[in-house]
């Protein structure tokens, strides 16, 4: 078991660079996740830290072992396959002591390994037969615990729920947790699905077009991303952006240009350090911005402000929804404003019609201002109250993994 | 131009596939079909499309029996799970396809191309060779293929499938858009529970080869026909409850629940005995935190449960938390980020009208008229 | 109500009957009918030398008189089991080879399409021809002999295709050379079905190329090995052009086939009666076993095919056990 440790790792084809130079360190024992769009790059450096491609800038470590040009078979990474690769031609049994076997160890030695890791793992009952015949969930087990069973320093996971059922995949979601848990083991997970990510990693990198966004806790990126891109990417439906600017020398943000229905605002208080210094530095084209919410964050009570109110620090909107889609326990409402689409999701209990206007409010927490130029998020300063919901009662706080308050 | 199927059944050798599927489709509107692989989606609609015919019963297009009629006269439009797109068209050549063959004005056909372009997002790509597009923007081709052409409906087998879940969820509601737009009919088979619920007007569900219910997304969400349906929507999955049914108790591994009158009513028909289930949503379940106040008399609370946190799921704007109950394990839904803490001791309580009733074969609802189950639903 | 036509299921099979109807006319033709004409001129004893037509062969009607004969014709065995010894030799060499070079492809080696030509070349030489290379190539004062004598200086006396123990290692070696390169195509053919990701995995759990073949390809190729044995012992069983042009048979009859044999038989002893008995059992016999070997790769392809069924998309396999 050991850290992983990417220094200006990156990969070139010819004339097209799938992987921009990259550092990323990942702890001891540490669940980390690769989330991007299909393209991003994310397959490429998994594939480099395996050594299934070579890399063409960068080091790569394992702890303080530099693995860079050690050939996959010696690297002693764990892999496994978004569809498994499991050997269906044998017994689940010799699936398990296959990496064993190679090493030539002694079948005793095997045998015990592998009644140890199939009691782990839960198989024993069908460690003699056919590894074919096996259901997903087993299916899933078997190509952990034959990578485990070699004692990996570290476990890469290429998206091996993406072949599943919504279904299914979140009762495989907990196990691949539990699993986890259980064998401290250091793992790197690629997926594209967002939700897998919050759900399973300690920490997520974001990639869009073999570059990193943001590389930090699902609770982070999900309240501080870092530019438009992670802002979307995380959440969903994902944030609403809007085009925005400063008016009145800086202090308040208007949306919604000059046409009705547009609305402006006091400038966040976390953000007015940025952007009078913004103000003081640049001129007229530092006043374009992008204004983001969550769709989730339109949800009543919960915004961060008394309904009714009317204070400065609150965006109200009052509009129809175009479309409604109910999904289980969730309504969605997409209303437009000023040529942009909107989203916002209530709970199904929420009456919701199309054509009749409906309140949306926002506290100046749950308002993201983004640099329109570089779309990336204007720094904020820390408020009060850190681990302040965004959406929901408050609760206490602490002590759940991955979560960083 | 309302659709029927009239006791259609299918066998394949020893499997039947479809069995007396009775389903009415009306005329505009967007109806899902749904069911876990193997249920027999794909088969409805080879059936529907005339590749196959029915062993039994009988398909009917505005009343007229089509049952023996070649696919080309059915007129209907399909997107295919394989896209089946020309390689040596473009994209644009491609969609105008079916109207160029059926003799459509030049000006006609580009408009409509535009129309259907646009929403799509594959404008930019139109003049690309399918070799050169990326999975998701050769389906959204096909899907641009056959909306291109009013048809007698357009049927679609999980159209977008193979694309990033970001784009999926775009995707369905600029379906949705197109259909009320354009006032096609849609028959829209998938396996993802969330699209058949999202856009559809009303959705069918299939359990091997069987029909057991047609309504509303919403009615099927609250009151699902039994034990299958329930557990095929929602996520969090929800949770369930076995156990015997006794004197107004449901016994299990989870101890004896007793319950209110109304749940004690419905379980003590005649119907009700041997196994039976109770199931309700995670959503519906109230986390109570020892030392707060349980607002349990006021509100009712059926079922109430001891327990210890497992486990936190964190995934943005909610989070999900399973509770190991007395002998069964429940999942909680909770608003916001940071909420429990692993380990720690709660109390679950989940309210009368949340909780549903299942008994008998087949887990069939005990609390709602089975008449209710099958029936047509116009499109609002 | 509409005219009952026919299924697309229905109009489907009457088309394909229809285009198979001449093939198969086509076939009886060519293959029943001189069957049926062996099997008669077989129960007779009838040689062009009567004078007469085939067709009057009935006057010399024997029964099973050349059936008896055979079983007993002590030339026939020692041809038999020369042609047994030969194809029980050159197969499994050409077969080894085959797959050594298979797997070297696959591992990746060097300059692939020049080399795969190269390996193909032998197959394209007409049988005939690569029988006549290989008779000047072993000739006393040929280009092997020269070679040989290099590092060996009696190489230069060394007589093979007038030795009798040495034309037949001649005639071996040529035979390999000719048809490695078919077992090299089918078993390559083979290799490449194994699947990539289970290759992968086995790389990455630290498996060489050695662990992964013998434990991850050999299991999967049982059938095309199967196809690829049976195919080449069949044909090596007939072999005669190369033998013909080569040795003549000779020395003597140190390797003269099945095939040599019955074509003295034909044209020199004119026995035409005798031969078509020959020739008859030789088929019932290699259909037989013929049958047998593709009875037993069928049913490891059965094993592949629900090994393959196994393979079924994730997303259509339960979830739970």
């Amino acid at each position: 078991m050991s850290s992983i440790t990417l220094e200006g790792v990156g990969k070139r084809f010819g004339n097209f660079t799938a992987v921009q130079r990259m550092d990323l360190a990942v702890e001891n024992g540490e669940f980390v996740a690769i989330l991007g769009p299909s393209g991003c790059g994310k397959s490429t450096t998994m594939n480099m830290v395996a050594g299934l491609e070579s890399v063409s800038d960068g080091r790569i470590r394992f702890g303080d072992r530099d693995v860079t040009d050690e050939p996959v078979e010696r690297r002693g990474v764990g892999f496994v396959f978004q569809n498994y690769a499991i050997f269906t031609h044998m017994s689940v049994r010799r699936n398990l002591e296959f990496g064993l076997l190679v090493q030539g160890r002694p079948a005793s030695e095997r045998r015990r390994a592998v009644e140890r890791m199939a009691e782990f793992m839960e198989l024993t009952a069908r460690l003699d037969q056919n590894a074919a015949t096996l259901s997903v969930n087993e299916l899933q087990k078997l190509a952990i615990g034959r990578s485990a069973i070699v004692e990996p320093a570290i476990f890469l996971l290429d998206e091996p729920l993406s072949n599943l059922d919504a279904a299914f995949r979140e009762r495989m979601r907990s196990d691949l947790r539990q699993i986890q848990q259980r064998l401290g083991q250091t793992m790197l997970y690629v997926t594209h699905d967002q939700i897998e990510a919050m759900g399973l990693a300690d920490r997520i990198a974001v990639m869009s077009n073999g570059e990193l966004q943001q590389f930090d806790t699902p609770g982070n990126i999900y309240r501080e991303p870092a530019n438009v891109y992670v802002a979307r990417f995380i959440g969903a439906p994902s944030m609403n952006i809007l085009p925005a600017e400063l008016v009145e020398g800086g202090r308040r943000v208007r949306v919604g240009g000059n046409a009705s229905g547009a609305t402006s605002l006091e400038v966040p208080t976390r953000y007015r350090g940025a952007v009078s210094d913004r103000l003081a530095r640049g001129g007229l084209r530092s006043t374009s911005l992008l204004l983001g919410f969550r769709p989730e964050a339109v949800d009543g009570p919960s915004s961060g402000a008394e309904p009714g109110s009317d204070g400065p620090g609150v965006m109200r909107w009052s509009l129809a929804p175009t479309l409604i889609e109910t999904v289980g326990r969730r309504r969605i409402g997409h209303f437009e404003l000023a040529g942009t689409q909107l989203r916002g999701t209530w709970h199904r209990s929420v009456p919701l019609c199309a054509g009749v206007p409906v309140d949306l409010v926002l506290g100046e927490r749950n308002l993201y201002l983004f640099d329109a130029d570089d779309e990336r998020a204007l720094p904020s300063e820390p408020m009060g109250e850190p681990s302040r919901q965004l959406v929901g009662e408050p609760g206490p706080r602490g002590g759940i993994t991955g979560v960083s308050s | 131009m309302s659709i029927e199927l009239q006791g259609v059944s299918r066998r394949y050798g020893d499997t039947l596939a479809l069995d007396a599927v009775d389903l009415v489709i009306e005329p505009g509107s967007f109806q899902s079909v749904f069911g876990p692989p193997g249920a027999g989606k794909s088969v409805l609609m080879r059936l529907l499309l005339g590749l196959e015919t029915p062993d039994q019963g009988r398909i009917l297009i505005d009343g007229v029996d089509v049952t023996d009629k070649r696919p080309r006269e059915r007129d209907f439009a399909m997107v295919f799970q394989n896209l089946a797109l020309f390689p040596h068209m473009s994209a644009r050549e491609n969609i105008a396809f079916p109207l160029r063959r059926q003799g459509f004005a030049e000006r006609d056909i580009a408009t409509r191309l535009a129309a259907v372009a646009e929403p799509l997002g594959i404008g930019p790509i139109l003049d690309k060779r399918p070799a050169a597009l990326s999975g998701g923007e050769r389906q959204r081709v096909a899907i641009g293929r056959s909306l291109i052409r009013p048809a007698r409906a357009h049927l679609m087998d999980e159209p977008i499938a193979a694309l990033d879940a970001r784009l999926r969820e775009d995707m369905r509601v600029e379906l949705k858009r197109l259909q009320r737009e354009l006032g096609y009919t849609f028959i829209y088979v998938t396996h993802d529970h969330e699209e058949a619920m999202s856009v559809a007007d009303s959705m069918a569900i299939l359990e091997r080869g069987r029909v057991v219910q047609v309504a509303e997304p919403d009615t099927i969400y609250d009151r699902p026909v039994s034990l299958y349906v329930a557990e095929l929507v929602g996520a969090p999955p929800i949770n369930v409850l076995h156990g015997e049914l006794a004197d107004g108790a449901l016994a299990g591994a989870h101890g004896s629940v007793v319950l209110t009158d109304d749940l004690r009513e419905s379980l003590s028909r005649p119907s009700a005995s041997g196994r039976g289930a109770l199931a309700f949503r995670p959503d519906a379940v109230r986390v109570v935190q020892p030392g707060a106040q349980s607002c349990a008399a006021a509100q009712g609370a059926a079922l109430r449960f001891a327990g210890r946190v497992a486990d936190v799921e964190t995934l943005g704007a909610f989070s999900v938390a399973r509770v190991d109950v007395a002998g069964t394990r429940l999942r909680a839904l909770l608003p916001g980020f940071d909420t429990l803490a692993t380990g720690s001791a709660v109390t679950l309580e989940v309210a009368a009208a949340d909780v549903m009733p299942f008994a008998g074969e087949g887990m069939k609802r005990l609390d709602i008229d089975a008449s209710e189950c099958v029936g047509a639903v116009s499109s609002s | 109500m509409s005219e009952p036509t026919l299924s697309l299921a229905d109009e489907r099979l009457t088309l394909a009957n229809r285009f198979l109807l001449p093939t198969q006319l086509l076939l009886v033709f060519i293959v029943a009918f001189p069957l049926l004409m062996q099997l008669y001129v077989s129960m007779t004893w009838w040689t062009p030398l009567d004078g007469e037509s085939w067709i009057q062969a009935w006057r010399s009607w024997n029964w099973f008189d050349n059936f008896r004969y055979l079983a007993v014709d002590s030339d026939l065995w020692a041809a038999i089991w020369r042609t047994v010894l030969f194809v029980v030799i050159a197969v499994p060499i050409q077969f080894l080879l085959g797959l050594f070079l298979a797997t070297m492809f696959v591992e990746g080696v060097r300059g692939r399409p020049v080399l795969y030509s190269i390996v193909l070349m032998p197959m394209m030489v007409v049988p005939a021809v690569a029988g006549y290379i290989f008779f000047l190539v072993f000739q006393q004062q040929g280009p092997l002999n020269a070679l040989l004598a290099t590092f060996w200086p009696e190489a230069s006396n060394l007589n093979w295709l007038s030795d009798v123990d040495r034309a037949f290692v001649a005639v071996i070696i040529a035979d390999v050379w000719q048809w490695t390169p078919l077992m090299f195509l089918l078993l390559y053919a083979g290799l490449m079905a194994v699947p990539e990701d289970q290759l992968r995995a086995a790389r990455i759990l630290g498996a060489g190329w050695w662990h992964r073949f013998r434990y991850i390809a050999l299991p999967r190729m049982k059938t095309v090995m199967i196809i690829a044995l049976a195919l080449r012992t069949i044909e090596c069983f007939k072999i005669f052009d190369m033998l013909y042009v080569m040795t003549g048979g000779g020395p003597g009859v140190a390797t003269e086939s099945l095939s040599l044999y019955l074509y003295k038989l034909t044209f020199q002893d004119l026995e035409w009666s005798y031969v078509a008995a020959i020739g008859l059992t030789v088929l019932v016999v290699l259909s037989a076993v013929a049958g047998l070997l593709i009875n037993r790769a069928a049913k490891a392809a059965n094993r592949d095919v629900v090994d393959a069924g196994a393979r079924t998309p994730l997303a259509a396999r339960p979830a739970e056990a």
